[in-house]
């Protein structure tokens, strides 16, 4: 069971309480069958006549006893379990946010935040269940099933025999049952996939419909699919209920075939109150199975999944590296690097080599899907690379320690993510160290005076959810005041695409500007004219570099960047009308 | 036993169908976090609210229920059986033919349990199937009559999560919640009353601990309630921190604050753990006991019951009848284990479908005088949203065939204004008229015929790239597809697509880049040839071969049409017939270019942030 190991190798110094759980649980679902037992038991004593209220009281006592045996051992079961379950929730919930940090940040973006919070917040939920009770039910159900089936074997091994033998008969009809409930299952969610695709684009497509005035054709198709996974859903329905409830009638139908077995094999003539107390037994048995295993298979299920998602999380490789001996010039050279997203995905980049001497501007053009942004996303090591290498300071990235790398490169993308805090907290990021005097200057470099002014709390305005929230370029200068802060001698710029009105352009500009000075600047430039002064320039395409030089040979040359260059002063001389 | 029926996320899986009939405590669910809300989240104002949407198919849903209770009541069969069975092995002389008969009854009892149960299953859901059905058309139908500019406030996937996810969740309430807990109910209900006409003493003794437990179930959710409390806040607060770490572990991390960030979620953790044992030994351990009473029918009618036999009071065969009949009882209340929290969540999914069915709707008309030739006319416009003004008193005329451009800074209400000219939103004051007539008093046919729209974000449909260009005109032949796409100078790329006009797109289709989807919408226009064009800074993809391709396929389109176009690269609208400056909802400035850089004002400040942006340069050698 590798759910079991799985909570079992989380649970560390709670082993103990864990197991005390179990044999509570165990303790407490053989209790429970006490009074049916008794009950068997009393009834016998009682046809056998002249019995008098002095003979029952054992058995009467028997049901009392059971149920404070039961009420103790299911606190005990719940104290522990409870307290070993939440050991290794938390456990596993804290490897996963240390794996989260020690993964090659390229990885978060194969697994979305969303995915990640799901696995930390609700698949922990679940291995919660199973670990603080859903395990040992299951545990104790099966061993409590068997040890009243071996007890009811003792009275009368035919009603064992007849029950044991229509769960077999159940079991072995259960296989092609699931196995034809899976086939019809595994067609209709691909359907359903499909159908759920369209029904989402429907409400994502109708304004754009109703403008071109294909409302009625959008609301029919939608009509039409709707119809079509309601007629699917409909066919399949009798045919699934069938399959399920025969599959159930056969796990319930032990106790009557029991009765007709005795019934059969001469009724009387055998020894009758043996017979009974062996059904009565055995009906305590299969409860106990049943409500193990039937009843904890939904739970049970979620939290496999859950452990299947969190061992693919775990199973992905961590960044390695320890040196920290950066040689003082820090530039960076890239010599033959390549690499491609996923295993058999579609190279983004092959054989990228350039140097970048400290304090120098290197930019990097080239059209959509050039793999621009790969080599920015290589450089911060949000990767590594496939083949190939990238030194800075002579020291080979991927050996360097990961957390001496990062304090050296400032990343300022489009991606900017404002926690739900104050300003203030969310520019100390870069260096939550930083004096007033310090954040006031970089506040003020990154042209956020007027913002800071414009709130109501300044710089303790909260931001976000309930908060304020801030405008495209007023994040983008958020960013660039925490990489101010940060202070790392590299800057790896990625120029925002989208639309902005000019004065907000112009603010960014500046507050990058005081960014780029004195630093080591590799930028992915939208814009050529902004790079005219580059120190070098590098034009991409298909994931290689195919020129490279200042701006006046490269459109000397009359190549790729030549081409773009007449295409943007072409755009910059365009007018509407 | 699971059931398979449903569409769900995880392979068609669907909740438990519980099934009754076992003694056994088997979760804390009598303890369930949801379980402390007043009378609105109740079962019947819930199922009221669902038989509410309902169109169809109550009487059948009853039918499920009635299913649902026989069932519920033959499932008591075996231990009948077996209760009988013991009568006649311990009669005086035991008849062999006729305990076969009664295995035979047990079995057929069976049978017909599951029968029913599988009936009642099938009932509820195929009402539910139909029923989510009807809803979706529903929504469906409201979506094609609720204002344009709703999905623009409408968070994306929102739309989408509603028709998908929460119509899907109604299958709970209506194929489980409503059969199941009436089930529930009235199966013990029943079988009490069969008690108590065979003996109401031992009836009383049977209910003697479930009055017991379901006191002390009350008392406990009283005095459980602050832990109770905190830890459904802390299992709150743990989503929205996880969500937020795992958001922003990107940044934290460029910076190297990921210990600061993790102690956070550590300490969280920790305090989750803390929360939880706490609500253990103050609200789910005390709970075990009021739970286990509520499932141990025998512990006062069992010891009382063998001791009155023994003593002569009722036979021994009346109190095995009755004894397998409280054992079968088992915990009736495992059926609707968990229900305040599915109540709960049904009420959030019942409240999402509920907000887009009263959604205000745009106001149809049929058309009312004559439209004239494409002058697009703000008279005295104003819109609000809520109390906030974001448009105050804009009067604008653009001659048929000329050209406004709208400028101002972030929040200025440009995009408000084009809304209203395209009646995504309705003004609250003044009124938009297009060839003479107020836009309000046309037929979204003649309004929407008359204008094309051209936005930042494209939307793709599933489908070939000639479908969603056809988009623009519906009986469009191959070759005016074909001219359209050249014309929006999308053919080049598009002909280099390994299917070429028939490569799939959209969401699942093949990756286009946002120049290329641009020229895609831009191609629509062209074929929908209306005779006015709004343009949202549709020039804004900074990529420099696409800008260029983007800036002639627009120059096609505009030819000759009245546009409205939405600019912050100033220098490409130097030469539109009338520039209108806004600011926080008013006309700051009007005018041509070269006026308006004269005049000084927000204008010129613009202009010269824009200068400033053009001739920038990273900082390099030559600074």
């Amino acid at each position: 069971m590798k759910l079991l190991s799985f909570i079992w190798a989380h649970l560390g110094a709670a082993r103990g309480k864990f197991v005390l759980s179990l044999v509570a649980t165990l303790v407490e679902g053989l209790a429970a069958a006490v009074p049916a037992a008794a009950v068997g038991l009393g009834l016998v004593r009682l046809a056998a006549g002249d019995a008098t209220p002095s003979d029952l009281l054992p058995y009467a006592g028997a049901v009392v006893a059971a149920f404070v045996v039961r009420t103790l051992a299911l606190r005990v079961a719940w104290s522990a379990g409870f307290q070993a379950g939440n050991t290794a929730t938390e456990t596993v919930r804290r490897r996963l946010i240390q794996h989260m940090r020690a993964v090659p940040l390229g990885v978060l973006v194969r697994w979305r935040p969303a995915r990640l919070a799901t696995l930390v917040g609700e698949d922990g939920r679940w291995i919660n269940e199973c670990s603080t009770f859903t395990l040992h039910r299951i545990l104790a159900g099966a061993v409590a099933g068997l040890v009243l089936f071996a007890l009811a074997a003792l009275f009368s091994p035919l009603v064992v025999a007849v029950m044991i033998g229509t769960l077999l008969v159940a079991l072995v009809v259960h296989q092609p049952i699931v196995r034809v409930v899976a086939r019809v299952l595994a067609t209709r969610s691909r359907f359903i996939t499909d159908l759920n695709h369209r029904i989402g684009e429907y409400g994502e497509g109708i304004a754009v419909f109703r403008m071109f005035l294909r409302k009625g054709e959008a609301l029919a198709q939608f009509q039409d699919v709707v119809e079509g996974a309601y007629q699917l859903m409909r066919r399949n329905t009798p045919r699934l209920v069938a399959m399920q409830e025969a599959n159930a009638l056969l796990l319930s139908l032990g106790v009557p075939l029991a009765l007709v077995a005795v019934a059969l094999s001469g009724g009387g003539a055998g020894s009758p109150p043996e017979a009974m107390v062996a059904l009565f037994l055995a009906i305590a048995a299969q409860t106990a199975w049943t409500s193990a295993v039937i009843k904890q298979a939904l739970i049970f299920r979620l939290g496999e999944q859950a452990r299947c998602g969190m061992e693919a999380f775990f199973a992905e490789p961590v960044l390695t590296g320890s040196r920290r001996d950066f040689a003082d010039t820090l530039d960076v050279r890239a010599n033959q690097v390549s690499f491609a997203y996923g295993k058999d995905g579609r190279t983004a980049v092959e054989h990228v080599t350039f140097t970048a001497l400290r304090g120098t501007v290197t930019a990097i053009v080239g059209p959509s899907g050039a793999g621009k942004s790969t080599v920015l996303a290589l450089l911060a090591r949000f990767y590594d690379p496939a083949g190939g290498s990238i030194r800075i300071g002579g020291l080979d990235i991927a050996e360097a320690d990961p957390a001496r790398l990062q304090a050296l490169i400032s990343v300022v993308d489009q991606n900017v993510h404002l926690f739900r805090d104050t300003l203030r907290t969310n520019i100390l990021l870069g260096d939550p160290g930083a004096d007033d005097a310090r954040l006031k200057a970089v506040v003020t470099a990154a042209r956020l005076d007027e913002l800071v002014a414009a709130l109501p709390h300044g710089l303790d305005t909260r931001l976000g959810d309930g908060g304020r929230t801030l405008s495209g370029g007023e994040r983008q200068r958020v960013a660039v005041a925490r990489a101010l802060l940060k202070n790392a001698p590299i800057v790896v710029l990625d120029e925002a695409t989208s639309a902005m009105d000019p004065l907000s352009e112009k603010a960014i500009q500046d507050a990058v500007a005081a960014l780029e000075s004195g630093r080591t600047v590799i930028v992915v430039a939208h814009r050529l004219h902004t790079i005219a002064g580059a120190d070098q320039i590098l034009a991409m395409d298909r994931g290689r570099i195919i020129e490279r030089g200042c701006h006046d040979e490269l459109l000397a040359r009359g190549g790729l960047y030549a081409g773009l260059w007449a295409a943007q002063q072409r755009a910059s001389g365009w007018r509407l009308r | 036993m699971s059931s398979y029926i449903g569409i769900n996320k995880d392979d068609g899986f669907v909740g438990r169908k519980t099934e009754t009939g076992d003694a056994n405590t088997d979760s804390c669910a009598g303890f369930d976090p949801g379980n402390r809300e007043g009378a609105p989240l109740s079962v019947p104002a819930v199922a009221r609210r669902i038989l509410t949407l309902m169109t169809s198919g109550r009487r059948l849903l009853a039918g499920s229920a009635v299913a649902g209770t026989l069932a519920a009541l033959l499932a008591l069969s075996p231990y009948l059986a077996a209760a009988l069975a013991f009568v006649e092995l311990t009669s005086p002389n035991p008849n062999s033919d006729r305990l076969l008969v009664i295995g035979l009854a047990g079995v057929a009892g069976l049978i017909g349990r599951h029968v029913f149960f599988g009936l009642s299953t099938a009932l509820s859901h195929l009402i539910a199937f139909r029923v989510q059905k009807d809803l979706r058309l529903r929504l469906a139908a409201k979506l094609s009559r609720v204002p344009l500019g709703w999905f623009d406030d409408t968070a994306k996937g929102r739309v989408r999560s509603i028709l998908l996810d929460d119509v899907e969740a109604t299958e709970d309430g209506i194929a489980h919640l409503i059969p199941e807990t009436s089930a529930a109910l009235l199966a013990p209900l029943l079988v009490l009353v069969a008690l108590v006409v065979v003996d109401w003493r031992l009836t009383v003794l049977t209910l003697v601990p479930m009055v017991v437990g379901m006191w002390l179930l009350g008392r406990l959710l009283k005095s459980g309630e602050g832990p109770t409390r905190d830890y459904i806040e802390i299992q709150a607060r743990l989503a929205e921190t996880t969500a937020e770490i795992a958001d922003g572990l990107p940044t934290v991390r460029l910076f190297d604050q990921a210990e600061q960030a993790t102690q956070r979620a550590f300490d969280m953790f920790a305090l989750m753990t803390r929360f939880s044992n706490d609500w253990m030994r103050d609200a789910v351990v005390p709970g075990g006991l009021a739970q286990i009473l509520l499932s141990s029918h025998l512990l006062v009618v069992a010891p009382a019951g063998l001791l009155m036999a023994a003593a002569g009071e009722v036979s021994t065969a009346t109190l095995a009848v009755f004894l397998a009949l409280a054992l079968g009882l088992g915990d009736i209340f495992g059926a609707i284990q968990g229900i305040s929290h599915r109540v709960m969540r049904q009420v959030q999914h019942l409240d999402n479908i509920e907000s887009i069915l009263s959604l205000p709707e745009m106001p149809e008309s049929a058309t009312k005088g004559t439209i004239g030739p494409a002058a697009v006319e703000l008279d005295q416009v104003g819109f609000a949203y809520g109390k906030r003004a974001v448009i105050d008193g804009v009067s604008v005329r653009v001659e048929p065939g000329r050209s406004l451009a709208l400028v101002g800074p972030s929040g200025s209400g440009k995009s408000t204004l084009v809304r209203l000219v395209a009646r995504f939103l309705d003004v609250r004051s003044g009124a938009v008229r297009i060839g003479g007539v107020d836009i309000r008093d046309m037929s979204a046919e003649d309004l929407h015929a008359r204008l094309a729209v051209v936005f930042q974000d494209v939307f793709l449909f599933a489908g070939t790239i000639a479908d969603n260009i056809r988009l623009g005109r519906a009986d469009a032949s191959d070759a005016d597809i074909i001219a359209a796409a050249k014309a929006a100078r999308a053919h080049d790329f598009i002909s280099a697509l390994p299917n070429g006009y028939d490569t799939l797109v959209g969401e699942r289709g093949h990756g286009l880049s946002g120049g290329e989807r641009q020229r895609i919408s831009i191609a629509r226009a062209i074929l929908k040839d209306a005779s006015i064009l709004i343009l949202d800074e549709a020039t804004a993809f900074a990529d420099p071969e696409n800008e260029a391709e983007i800036q002639t396929a627009i120059a096609e389109l505009a030819h000759g049409r009245t546009m409205i176009v939405i600019a912050h690269r100033l220098h490409t609208i130097t030469h539109v017939d009338e520039i209108l400056v806004l600011d926080q909802g008013r006309i700051a400035e009007r005018g041509r270019h070269d006026d308006l850089v004269a005049a000084g004002g927000l204008y010129a400040r613009m202009w010269a942030a824009h200068q400033a942006v053009r001739s920038y340069r990273h900082a390099s050698r030559g600074n």
